[in-house]
């Protein structure tokens, strides 16, 4: 289903075109074996990240005992500049780093020294709020400096949640339903914009972690509508966590269209031949039945962003999420049953018969 | 190793390949922009159109099916015994039948999948209707059985699961419900340790055929990873406290060890798998540094100094595996 778009058939076509060398293959076949070593899959990444957890916290139990049995009471103030020293060394380890144990470490290290500022200055202050802060800006400064995907990762969706506690902390409302828009747009922008390809190293890590936190905000706000629905709740709360559903619906609306023409434009036809037109209404008529239930829409925005950047594993976390979703969905108490089918058959028959457009598009294209 | 068994130019394109291989290649930084730009390009107008067609046929289909389901949710109360099996067998007729049209397209396997759960609907309907007295153990086990024919047909892996599933679940509550063993949950595990070994043997072995029947190497690696973690808990267990006499956790923690063989062995010696391989060293990493907690937190009591040495084994460890098993994928590749 996923078209394969190789590094030979990439070269090759460089080669053609006469921007690589007529010897490209073998040299780049060489760089690559090398590269591979680098090399690390996913599920070897989750060991990687869930083993340097553990070791923070052992680390951390040592470090605050050490200080605890050399100061006494001072641990806080302690801890806060054990911090501020333990980051910038393990960034410095992995940057000089050649082997994997100084990489690990290197990890531990900035892990530890993060928690060990966070917990000092959160409670010297006594303040959720400054903790929240300080998660938050050492995150993004390490997201930039410390070159470690699994890193990258998880302090994206530590942001994530320190922003969201922030935003809690001052009930802000509809603060929920901005965090998941923000989560929308960044691998959006991530993966689409061209300037930002340079950056894809630091950036590949960010925009994987905010698709993850997209669908778990969206099954969050799913959970908590079919817990508790908009009865009985506090205002406040309702606002924070019950937000009114169009505007991110029509977000996840705008940014399809907005995909939708991106990929015209790269087809070389105008957004308002058949194709596109069609792709563009079909997004337009579902996202305004679907008006309700942002969540439909928004992993339909992912299906077709994983399509477009052949990205098989974002294809599959969406679907999964789909498929989550409409099993929670029928619990949700903010629509009738009645209501829900009527919207569910609705969407059902308009993808029916965006499907069977685009598969005469096919028939007309093979032809 | 499946990630890196092939010439590394037969990869896909990603952004941080072309970046290394354009970095050996010293060409201008336009050309290389150029180059990256090709790279990531979006699939072509046919690949769309085919993409958008089956994506939202899967989508229509399954979204109007859960509709009609909820509307008749909505009307549940006031429906009567046979239309409420009518219907369920109605719509699980109209799939199985459309499905019969092209049994190998992606859509009428999806198709056989729906009637599958449809058919355990029904059966649930028809239990409830007539209250027939039947064990809940027996609705899973002729489930499974009656779909049995259609995930044959259908060669469609989440089908199959699905199978497994209702077997796992069937046999739990048969163990649960009818034997009323005292160790019933050795019993229990045991069983379903069995039934995922059997369920990963039987894929492997037709993977063995000249066109296998199912190709889906994430269906194994689903039924390893959730027999590791089944056992992992109990093991844990055996681990910190080896003297708690838990004879689920002494069981556990021997099934453990034999799958953590037996898993290893055919991973690496027959058909490399990483994933594989890092299921078996994320398990033995897990036994083992509880078991060296225990030791240096508990038997010897080295306090803070314990702590330290923990951090430090967590590091070699997790340092070894990624070496070992970086160094067995660059082997598979050479």
């Amino acid at each position: 289903m996923m078209p394969r778009l190789t590094v030979r058939q990439v070269v090759g076509e460089g080669i053609a075109s006469g921007w690589l060398p007529a010897d490209a293959p073998e040299r780049a076949r060489d760089a690559l074996v090398t590269a591979a070593r680098e090399e690390t899959p996913w599920y070897l990444r989750i060991l990687i990240g869930g083993a340097a957890w553990v070791g923070a916290i052992f680390m951390l139990g040592t470090v605050i005992g050490l200080v605890a049995i050399a100061l006494g009471e001072r641990v806080d103030a302690a801890a806060i500049l054990l911090g501020l020293l333990l980051m910038p060394a393990g960034v410095w380890m992995r940057t000089g780093a050649r082997n994997e144990l100084m990489r690990q470490a290197a990890l531990v290290l900035v892990i530890t020294g993060q928690m060990l500022l966070v917990g000092g200055i959160g409670a010297i202050s006594e303040s959720t709020t400054a903790a929240a802060m300080v998660v938050a800006l050492t995150s993004i400064v390490l997201i930039a400096v410390h070159d470690e995907a699994v890193y990258r990762f998880a302090a994206t969706l530590a942001v994530v949640t320190a922003v969201l506690v922030l935003a809690f902390d001052f009930k802000v409302p509809y603060a929920l339903g901005g965090a998941t828009a923000v989560l929308a747009c960044v691998p959006l922008i991530v993966w689409r914009v061209p300037a930002l390809q340079g950056r894809h190293r630091v950036l590949d890590a960010v925009a994987w972690a905010s698709a993850v936190g997209l669908c778990t905000l969206l099954a969050v706000q799913t959970i908590v509508d079919a817990v508790t629905g908009p009865m009985g709740q506090p205002p406040d709360m309702l606002r924070l966590l019950m937000p009114t559903p169009w505007p991110l619906a029509m977000l996840f609306v705008v940014l399809q269209v907005w995909l939708a023409t991106q990929v015209a434009r790269d087809h070389g036809v105008s957004p308002t031949s058949p194709a596109p037109l069609g792709a563009m209404v079909a997004i337009i008529v579902i996202g305004a039945l679907t008006l309700s239930t942002p969540a439909i829409a928004g992993s339909l925005l992912l299906m077709v962003l994983a399509f477009d950047r052949r990205r098989t594993g974002l294809l599959g976390l969406a679907a999964m999420f789909l498929v989550g979703f409409l099993g929670l969905y029928y619990y949700s108490l903010a629509l009738t049953l009645l209501h829900k089918s009527v919207i569910l058959v609705a969407s059902g028959l308009v993808c029916l018969g965006a499907a069977a457009f685009f598969k005469a598009q096919v028939r007309e294209l093979t032809a | 190793m499946t990630p890196s068994a092939h010439d590394p130019l037969d990869r896909r394109a990603t952004l941080h390949r072309m970046h290394v291989a354009l970095g050996a290649l010293d060409v201008p930084a336009a050309d290389a922009e150029r180059v990256l730009a090709m790279a990531a390009r979006t699939p072509d107008a046919l690949a769309w159109r085919e993409f958008l067609a089956t994506m939202l046929l899967v989508l229509g289909a399954g979204m109007a099916l859960s509709g009609i389901v909820t509307f008749f949710a909505f009307n549940w109360a006031a429906l009567g015994r046979l239309p409420k099996m009518g219907v369920i067998a109605t719509a699980m007729s109209i799939c199985a039948l459309v499905a019969l049209r092209q049994p190998t397209h992606l859509v009428s396997r999806v198709l056989l999948f729906a009637a599958s759960v449809l058919l355990g609907a029904l059966l649930a309907v028809f239990g409830q209707s007539y209250q027939t007295g039947a064990d809940p153990w027996g609705l899973f086990a002729v489930w499974a059985l009656l779909i049995l024919p259609w995930a044959i047909a259908a060669t469609f892996t989440p089908l199959w699961l699905l199978v497994i599933a209702l077997i796992d679940v069937g046999y739990g509550l048969y163990v649960g419900q009818v034997l009323e063993l005292s160790h019933w949950d050795v019993t229990l595990m045991l069983g379903v340790v069995a039934v995922h070994v059997l369920a990963v043997m039987a894929f492997e072995a037709q993977q063995l055929r000249r066109q296998p029947w199912l190709t889906d190497t994430w269906a194994p690696r689903i039924l390893v990873a959730a027999t590791f973690l089944m056992l992992l808990g109990p093991s844990l267990t055996m681990a910190a406290w080896p003297g708690s006499g838990n004879r689920l956790s002494a069981v556990s923690l021997g099934t453990l060890t034999f799958m953590v063989v037996l898993v290893g062995a055919f991973y690496r010696l027959v058909r490399p798998d990483a994933f594989m391989l890092t299921a078996v060293a994320g398990s033995v990493m897990a036994v083992v540094t509880t078991a060296i907690g225990r030791v240096v937190m508990v038997t010897l009591d080295l306090g803070v100094f314990g702590l330290m040495v923990m951090t430090g084994v967590l590091v070699l460890e997790v340092t070894l595996v990624v070496t070992v098993l970086r160094k067995l994928a660059q082997e598979e590749a050479a």
